[in-house]
This record gives structure tokens, sequence and C-alpha cells, in this order.
């Protein structure tokens, strides 16, 4: 169990950082996804603000539990393994998610797509992070 | 801001520079165009000030050769039909602006200052002296002005660029922070005016 708090601490930790910078490089790098963030659809303002800071130990929380069922599924060393629990998390659970969000919401494919890659990229570090402490 | 063009319209009748002082009525046409622009630091920004305007009595008072003072030739644009094109950023400029306790900007035309000499036709080269007042905090800006009188009306068109911390306005921010409008924003406008005026 303590194992479990401590990777949640230390992956969740690690992915805010990883998402506060990919927000610096998005408005740096691609200044015209990040102007689609102005719009009322979006409210990173608002009361629930701190709902987004609190993401990266939702999601880390989540993959420490998926690693401890399945971790013997994933071969390798550990940047392989985490790789693919990447790959894994991804086609599983944000493909489809993506799929819907496009088909029901109105945002870019752009916009979509990046989620997609944002999302396979955190479950990437989260299961390095897995493989590191729990191999 | 109308006002200039009375003053066009004054100093052909009387060019030469006595104390007279004027009243009369103008209407800003609805062919009038006011916006302001502005950038942040991902993208530009134009906001339509749309705003049906009424007819207004003013007061001028010619107090030297060239120069004007005018009373009441205030224009005031409602925050709220502000039109930035997306509501968001009509949202924030209303919050950014205070509409619910300021909800007009005003823009109030003090006195003019002929640059060049008037022709009847030609654009003609005015400065004028205008308070402008943002949420609350009133101002005073020496704006260049072109006007010129065209089918029975004045035309004036022209630009000035503030800084919102000038009346206490935190530019707006979103992302976290990570997207922020810059400080300098230019209101342009470009007015059709109809003016009757007599002196007294």
């Amino acid at each position: 169990m303590k194992i479990i708090a401590l990777k949640v601490l230390i992956s969740g930790l690690t992915l805010l950082v990883i998402s506060y910078l990919t927000l610096f490089l998005l408005v740096k790098l691609v200044p015209s996804l990040a102007e689609q963030y102005y719009d009322p659809m979006f409210s990173l303002e608002g009361e629930k603000s701190w709902m987004f800071f609190v993401h990266p130990f939702i999601i880390s929380f989540a993959l420490a539990w998926f690693w401890l069922r399945f971790k013997s599924l994933f071969k390798g060393n550990l940047i392989m393994r985490g790789i693919e629990v990447g790959l894994f998390y991804g086609l599983i659970a944000i493909l489809p998610s993506m799929w819907m969000i496009y088909s029901a919401f109105n945002v870019t494919l752009f916009m979509v797509i990046s989620w997609g890659i944002y999302g396979v990229i955190q479950a990437m570090v989260a299961g390095i992070i897995s493989a590191r402490l729990n191999p | 801001m109308k006002g200039l063009i009375l003053f066009i319209l004054m100093y052909w009748i009387y060019p030469s520079g006595d104390k007279i002082s004027y009243i009369g009525e103008y209407k800003i046409l609805p062919q009038s165009k006011v916006y302001l622009a502005g950038t942040s630091n991902v993208n530009k920004f134009s906001c339509d000030c749309v705003h049906d305007f009424e007819n207004q009595v003013f007061k001028a008072d010619a107090i030297s050769d060239g120069e004007m003072d005018f009373i009441n030739t205030q224009m005031q644009l409602a925050v709220e039909y502000i039109d930035c094109k997306n509501r968001k950023m009509d949202k924030d400029l209303q919050k950014a602006l205070k509409s619910d306790l300021y909800p007009n900007v005003k823009i109030e035309l003090s006195n003019i200052k002929i640059r060049n000499t008037i022709t009847p036709i030609s654009w003609n080269r005015i400065q004028a002296t205008v308070f402008i007042t943002l949420a609350g905090e009133k101002r005073k800006y020496d704006v260049d002005v072109k006007a010129k009188h065209a089918e029975g009306k004045i035309l004036l068109t022209g630009s000035k660029t503030l800084r919102m911390t000038e009346f206490k306005i935190v530019p707006p921010q979103v992302l976290f922070g990570m997207i922020k409008v810059n400080d300098e924003i230019t209101f342009h406008f470009d007015l059709h005016v109809e003016l009757s005026s007599k002196s007294i």
C-alpha cells in the first residue's frame, strides 16, 4: 500500500510538471492551437480550475492499479515497459474517448490529436515510473 | 469626437477666430465604425463597438484662431455591446472593464486645434484633446484626427493607442496565465456625423 501511495505521489508530481511544461510549450510553439483554448467551452479560470491540477494524480492512481494487475504482461527494460503501457492505455482508453469527443464537441481534429498524444505520453511516463518503483 | 466635425464647419463659417459660442445638434450615423484592436501572446483581436447613437446637443466656444473648446460632446459606448467575435473574450473584456459598475466607455471631446488650413474637400488634420473613461478611470489624451466634409456629412477618422494599466485595468489572462492579453489596445474610429449649429 505504501509503495502504491509513493508511486501515485511521484508519478502525479512528475505528470503535473509535464502538464505545466506542455502548456508552456504549447503557447510558445503552437500558438494557433493555444488560441483555441480562448473559447467559452473551456473554463480553466473558474471554480473548477483546481481539478486540472489534480488530474495527474487521478491518472497516476488509475495506472498504478492497472500496473499492479497487469505488469506481468509487459516485458523488456523499464523504458520499453513504460512505452508499452502508454500505447496500451492510448488504444483502450484514449482513442475511444477522443473519438467520442471529436464526434460530439466543436473541437478541431488538431486539438483532439494533441490531447491524444498528451495522454499517451502521460501514460508512458507513469508506466516508466511504475516499472522503476514496482518492477 | 464628433464635435471635431462641427469645428470644421464653424471654422468655415467664422475663419477669423473671433470668440464666438455655438450651440447645435449632432448625430453619429449608423455607418460609423468604432472598434478596438489588441494583441495577446498568441493572436491579434479586434472588437467592434456596436452602438446606436442618438442625437446630441453640444456647445462650443471658439477661444482663438484655429482652436475651440467643447462642452457636452460625449460619446458613450456600452461595454456589453463590444463584440470581439468570441464570447469568452467578450466576457473577459466586460470583466476587465468592470462593466457591472461602469457599463459605458466614455469618450469626451474637450478641445480641438486645427493643424492646417481647412479646405472643404480634402482631408484636414486636427489635434483633439479628449477624455477617455474606462472602468471608471478618466484620462486625458491628444488624438490626431483626419476630418473631411463630404456629401453633407462630416467624416472623422483616427486612432489612439492606450495602455490598459493606465486605467488600472488588469489585462485578461487565460490558460493559467499562459495566454496573456497585451497591455496596449488601440481605439479606431471612422465616424460619419450629421451636424446642425448656430452661433449664440
